[in-house]
């Protein structure tokens, strides 16, 4: 069998290849809207050199358009930042409901490649405030959210809520609305994914229409 | 001499859209779709000469999207385009369109025009 170390380093490695290509494919399209946008200004200026009328409307469309994709780009580079950061320390101090609401924007397109609409709602208090490994976490969380992902019922949703449990629990991360059919929970976890779930010494349910992640109370951060 | 109709199809609208009013401009009928679904439902999907597929589409991707178009329309040329630009997929888009007609974004319409043109020459022979 082969070193816990070696599975979180390939499963961490992979799952941070697949969050950046997915975001160098967004910022490629918004480069593309951009582009397409300033281009048709140019288009319409020529237009108006060779006597054409120039209409504002139409100018006021792409501005905007433009406008929104530098918005847009600036939302995925600041989690973008986020996400790489969250290696910079083994442990870190952090809040649930943040890391997770990251977590979704982070992985949207992935999501939306499957057909698939995440919703995340925080439960309670906020901030929800952990002390553990936020990639370890993260990477525990997508391998969840992409298992979640082939179990939704017809509503094709994930609805995913974050909350504090009682007792050994510190925290909660439920993924729900998934399908009550018999195959659900086939599969899982995995080598990698029961590593995972050791290192955060969490426990993770498999209950009909629902996943449940738990973290330890030790999690929480009292500081 | 009728326009060339092209048809574009790429989940983001605010690009699709764009460079359908481009090509417009410079004398195409150009005409968009978001996803597969829709394209496939377009009761005049044989009119159009060449479409234009993002790889990356939700649900049903770029390549499949293409051999569903061709069952019913063999005579439809294809050029892809991706944001991604990995080997891999640069591998599967030109086997299956020809490495001239497999385009990275953001593409410069000037290219997007040669190419479709270079697509469709001789188009008339053939038939």
């Amino acid at each position: 069998m082969r070193a816990s170390c070696d599975i979180l380093g390939e499963t961490g490695l992979r799952f941070f290849g697949r969050v950046s290509a997915s975001i160098s494919h967004e910022l490629k399209n918004v480069l593309s809207i951009i582009n397409e946008n300033s281009g048709l200004l140019e288009d319409l200026a020529l237009m108006a050199e060779t006597g054409a009328g120039l209409d504002p409307a139409r100018v006021q469309t792409s501005t905007r358009r433009i406008q929104e994709q530098v918005r847009r780009a600036d939302a995925i580079i600041r989690n973008l930042n986020c996400f790489s950061h969250s290696v910079d320390r083994a442990n870190g101090v952090f809040d649930l409901h943040q890391l997770v609401g990251c977590l979704v924007a982070l992985t949207r397109r992935l999501s939306d490649m499957k057909g698939v609409k995440v919703v995340h709602a925080p439960v309670g208090a906020v901030p929800l405030t952990l002390a553990t490994s936020p990639f370890f976490l993260k990477t525990l969380l997508w391998n969840l959210l992409d298992f979640s992902m082939e179990m939704v019922d017809e509503r094709k949703t994930v609805l995913l809520r974050t909350l504090a449990a009682s007792g050994a629990h510190g925290a909660e991360v439920r993924f729900t609305q998934l399908a009550t059919s018999s195959h659900v929970g086939t599969g899982f976890p995995n080598e990698a994914q029961a590593a995972l779930i050791r290192a955060l010494e969490a426990e993770v349910t498999v209950n009909p229409a629902e996943i449940v992640l738990a973290l330890p109370a030790t999690c929480l951060d009292d500081t | 001499m009728l326009p060339i109709r092209v048809l574009l199809v790429d989940d983001e609208v605010e690009l699709v859209s764009t460079l359908a009013e481009r090509l417009n401009l410079r004398g195409m009928a150009a005409c968009w779709e978001a996803d597969a679904e829709g394209t496939l439902g377009r009761e005049d999907l044989c009119s159009f000469e060449l479409a234009v597929l993002d790889i990356k589409l939700p649900r049903m991707g770029g390549l499949e999207l293409k051999e569903k178009i061709e069952e019913r329309c063999p005579n439809m040329k294809f050029i892809f385009f991706t944001g991604h630009g990995s080997g891999v997929d640069f591998e599967r888009g030109a086997a299956v369109a020809g490495a001239p007609f497999y385009l990275v974004k953001p593409v410069r319409i000037d290219t997007l025009i040669d190419k479709i043109n270079m697509a469709l020459a001789g188009r008339g022979a053939s038939q």
